[in-house]
């Protein structure tokens, strides 16, 4: 049954009950792939998300760092464990379809974040390597992908030539909404601004259920899984944060944006229901952080982190990709870069959404034909 | 019966001003035209910070900056001799200029509110965004307001060519496109380096020189080749800022705001821009090659279609850009004669608001709307514009914020408007009809009208505010 705030919201959208037109009839009868991507801005300590306890390294380069956290990480293997905030990550790794990668890290080897985040958004290996971004070409490749933008700015990733929605939690109320409703007869005669705002009602209507208010990761995220849910719809979204740079305290701050993270995965997990089963999370960040601890209980910046995947797509309980180990650092500070995130991505986008090769090699990641797809990364259908 | 003066009147007002005040648009509408005009003559509104004080200049930001790094410099080092791990109670960057930023935005933010020349306020906001600089780059964090207050404030009325060597002589603008980190290959700078094996790379950063020839003077399709971009970056090698200067040096001014010429990092010799040869001369070579640049036909060309795409539609018409890239040609790049030229052709006052209202232009008008200002404390209008999608002094790209309707028209831009709109008409008290009559004029529709009249007043004002009528301009 219809209740007033919905009665409204189809009036104001006419007949349509979708936000993005319907796909083709012939597509619809096969559940179409969902992308999340989570970027953490400000360069995560991949060995505090995934630490490495069976590296004979380890707990000397780590010091105070490894010695705190150890004993409550779960091993996932011989060599890796997972961070104790990571709980519902660890029991979807348990399930199969949680994964994660060791040692990823970019073309760029600089340690700016402003270059690092612009290479990784642009998707070529330079900063300034393109005005648009990766994630906007990969979208524009495929003719019924819809994207949505769960951030505060239009970041670089999303910007480019293919319309890509954007959406943050508002600071709404039932006044706003009831104006919203009441005006959405004066829109209808504007024919630049009628559509956009016909969205704006039924976008209201998807989430408007749900008080939304905050904008960490556990605010943002089952948003994300309420557009990417329906049958019809957004695909692709893009979801990014702050507050990683861990200089100091870094035990106490990554314990509370792991958690942050743990917890929006679960609520996307629960949002999703039964489309989970076609998603993929992938959840990257610039570059990784020194292994050595420094004189404030943080780390600098550094070279390679990991990259985390999960999702029903994923073929998950299983570390990917080559481990280099502690014994050689890079610079003698660094975990060294043992494969490029752009190889992730590219597996991610060929076997998960079915991009092609000669795409991803020249318009998604230009000039990356020496960067192969990894393999392995997503389940057989 | 609309009467043609109103019509104009908005126009001026919405078009070329910040929005009407209230009771604004009977005033215009005696002479429109004359209304606009004679803002190009008004004399220099110096900005305030809070109590009425001055803000800092960038050479102060500069001191206080190269300060901060000294002390964590020094906590570092402290830190590097104790064994035992502790923390350091130094602020961070943004905690330590954070009362700066906000000072600045709000500053910006009481003169576009309250200014007597908004026609003046709109060419600052126009060449702020065309020699856009961001916040999003560590050093330049609190720059931005000072740089628009020392580059672009007094030379809006000057000609071109005096404001593009303000702006890329400016600090804030050889920090922002990294010109202060390029060293001439061949400079004492770079030999010395060499000889001592040093770790760090010193070479050409050619990011100034490209975004000069690219996104200030010829355009992106401009007639300049890689080698042009080469020979710029070569001229433009030790225009530097005091922070890069190494202990008991005392180079020269450039410009006078702060940045230095450091001769030891630049790459002698002549070379060749467009096919003009420049003798070495020092900062002179670089300084004559963006007066050759400020004078080109394609800079022209490139200027005119840009100002006509922000004040008059997002493809305007072909004649007036040419009567434009015409007048900036024959006059020698002189802007006061440029804003003459829009503001005198017929075709500037077309009526039909064809551009949307960026965030920002939206939220002033709202305040001249509502006749508020924003106080010169606090951090609202930083919020609200972030809430709108456009972060104050952080366009986050060399390039700018779009000029194209199309990159601000999107589903979720214009909820956000309703909530703002909801937000401030609660909190007025003016009559929701007159308020649409005063800051919509002639193009209030009827059936707008009927709704309004319709509300209770708080809602009666929101629905004034967000209705699709005040999104453009």
């Amino acid at each position: 049954m219809l209740n007033r705030r919905d009665f409204l919201g189809r009036l104001a959208l006419g007949c349509s009950m979708w936000l993005w037109p319907p796909l083709a009839r012939a597509e619809t009868h096969q559940a179409r792939p969902r992308l999340v991507v989570v970027l953490l801005r400000g360069a995560l300590d991949g060995l505090t998300a995934l630490p490495c306890p069976g590296d004979p390294a380890y707990a000397s380069l780590r010091g105070d760092l490894a010695a705190a956290l150890h004993p409550t990480a779960p091993m996932l293997n011989d060599t890796f464990a997972l961070h104790p905030a990571l709980s519902f990550c660890h029991q979807r790794f348990l399930a199969g379809d949680m994964a994660a990668i060791h040692a990823c890290g970019q073309a760029y080897r600089g340690r700016s974040h402003f270059s690092a985040q612009d290479c990784l958004e642009n998707g070529t290996d330079h900063p300034g390597g393109s005005r648009t971004g990766w994630l906007n070409r990969a979208i524009g490749e495929q003719a019924h992908t819809q994207g949505i933008s769960l951030t505060d700015d239009r970041p670089l990733m999303i910007r480019g030539p293919a319309p890509i929605t954007s959406w943050v939690p508002s600071p709404t109320s039932d006044a706003t909404r009831v104006l919203a409703a009441r005006m959405s007869g004066l829109y209808r005669h504007d024919e630049r601004l009628g559509p956009a705002f016909a969205r704006a009602l039924e976008m209201q209507r998807i989430v408007s259920d749900e008080v939304v208010g905050g904008t960490r990761l556990e605010d943002i995220m089952p948003a994300a899984g309420r557009f990417l849910a329906p049958a019809e719809g957004a695909s692709v979204a893009l979801i990014d944060d702050q507050g990683w740079d861990t200089h100091a305290r870094q035990n106490a701050v990554l314990a509370r944006k792991l958690a942050d993270l743990d917890h929006g995965l679960s609520a996307l997990h629960r949002q999703l229901g039964a489309s989970w089963r076609h998603t993929a999370v992938v959840v990257m960040t610039e570059f990784g952080r020194t292994v050595r601890v420094n004189g404030s209980g943080g780390t600098d910046h550094g070279t390679a982190s990991c990259v985390l995947l999960a999702g029903g797509a994923i073929r998950g309980g299983k570390v990917h990709g080559d481990w280099p180990g502690l014994a050689r650092l890079r610079d003698n500070r660094d975990l060294v870069a043992a494969q490029d995130i752009r190889s992730v991505l590219k597996g991610v986008l060929r076997d998960h959404l079915g991009l092609q090769r000669a795409a991803l090699d020249t318009t998604v990641f230009p000039d990356s034909r020496t960067i192969a797809p990894f393999e392995g990364l997503i389940r057989a259908t | 019966m609309v009467s043609d003066a109103l019509v104009l009147a908005e126009i001026a007002a919405s078009r070329f001003g910040l929005g009407p005040r209230p009771g604004e648009l009977e005033q215009i509408a005696h002479d429109p035209q004359g209304w606009v005009l004679a803002q190009l003559d008004a004399p220099q509104e110096a900005l305030l910070g809070p109590g009425g004080t001055p803000l800092p200049s960038t050479l102060d930001y500069l001191e206080r900056f190269a300060q901060f790094q000294r002390d964590h410099a020094e906590a570092r080092r402290r830190m590097a001799r104790q064994t035992a791990a502790g923390g350091t109670s130094l602020p961070r960057l943004s905690q330590r200029f954070g009362r700066d930023m906000q000072a600045e935005r709000q500053a910006r933010a009481r003169q576009q509110c309250l200014t007597g020349a908004p026609v003046l306020e709109r060419w600052v906001m126009f060449w702020s965004n065309h020699f856009c600089v961001s916040a999003d780059r560590g050093k330049v964090v609190m720059l931005p307001g000072a740089y628009e207050r020392e580059a672009i404030r007094p030379n809006i009325t000057s000609r071109f060519s005096d404001l593009l060597l303000a702006v890329e002589q400016h600090p804030t603008m050889l920090l922002y496109l990294e010109n202060a980190d390029s060293v001439g290959p061949s400079s004492a700078v770079a030999r010395a380096a060499r000889r001592r094996a040093s770790p760090r790379s010193l070479g050409l950063n050619e990011n100034l020189a490209r975004e000069i020839l690219e996104l200030h003077t010829l355009g992106v399709d401009g007639p300049y080749d890689q080698a042009d971009v080469v020979a710029l970056a070569q001229a433009l090698t030790g225009w530097r800022t005091p922070l890069e200067m190494p202990p008991a040096t005392n180079p020269p001014d450039l410009g006078s705001h702060g940045s230095v010429f450091h001769e030891a990092a630049h790459e002698p010799g002549p070379r060749i821009l467009l096919g003009q040869r420049f003798a070495a001369d020092g900062a002179g070579q670089g300084q004559a090659m963006l007066r050759l640049l400020a004078q080109h036909e394609s800079t022209a060309t490139f200027i005119a279609r840009k100002l006509a795409g922000h004040f008059v539609a997002d493809h305007p018409p072909a004649e007036l850009v040419s009567a434009l890239a015409r007048s900036f040609r024959d006059q020698d790049g002189d802007l006061a004669e440029l804003y003459r030229t829009l503001f005198r052709h017929p075709l500037a006052w077309q009526p039909g608001a064809p551009k949307f209202r960026r965030p920002e232009e939206f939220l002033v008008a709202l305040y001249h709307a509502l006749d508020k200002t924003p106080p010169s404390t606090g951090n609202q209008w930083e919020q609200e514009l972030r809430l709108l999608g456009q972060r104050p002094f952080w366009p986050g790209s060399p390039a700018g914020w779009s000029d194209d309707s199309r990159d601000w028209i999107g589903a979720d831009a214009l909820y956000r408007r309703v909530a703002l709109a909801r937000r401030h008409g609660r909190d007025s008290t003016v009559e929701p009809l007159a308020l649409a009559e005063h800051c919509l004029g002639p193009r209030l529709r009827e059936e707008t009208a009927v709704a309004i009249s319709q509300q209770p007043p708080g809602m009666g004002r929101a629905m004034v505010l967000a209705s699709p009528e005040f999104q453009w301009r």
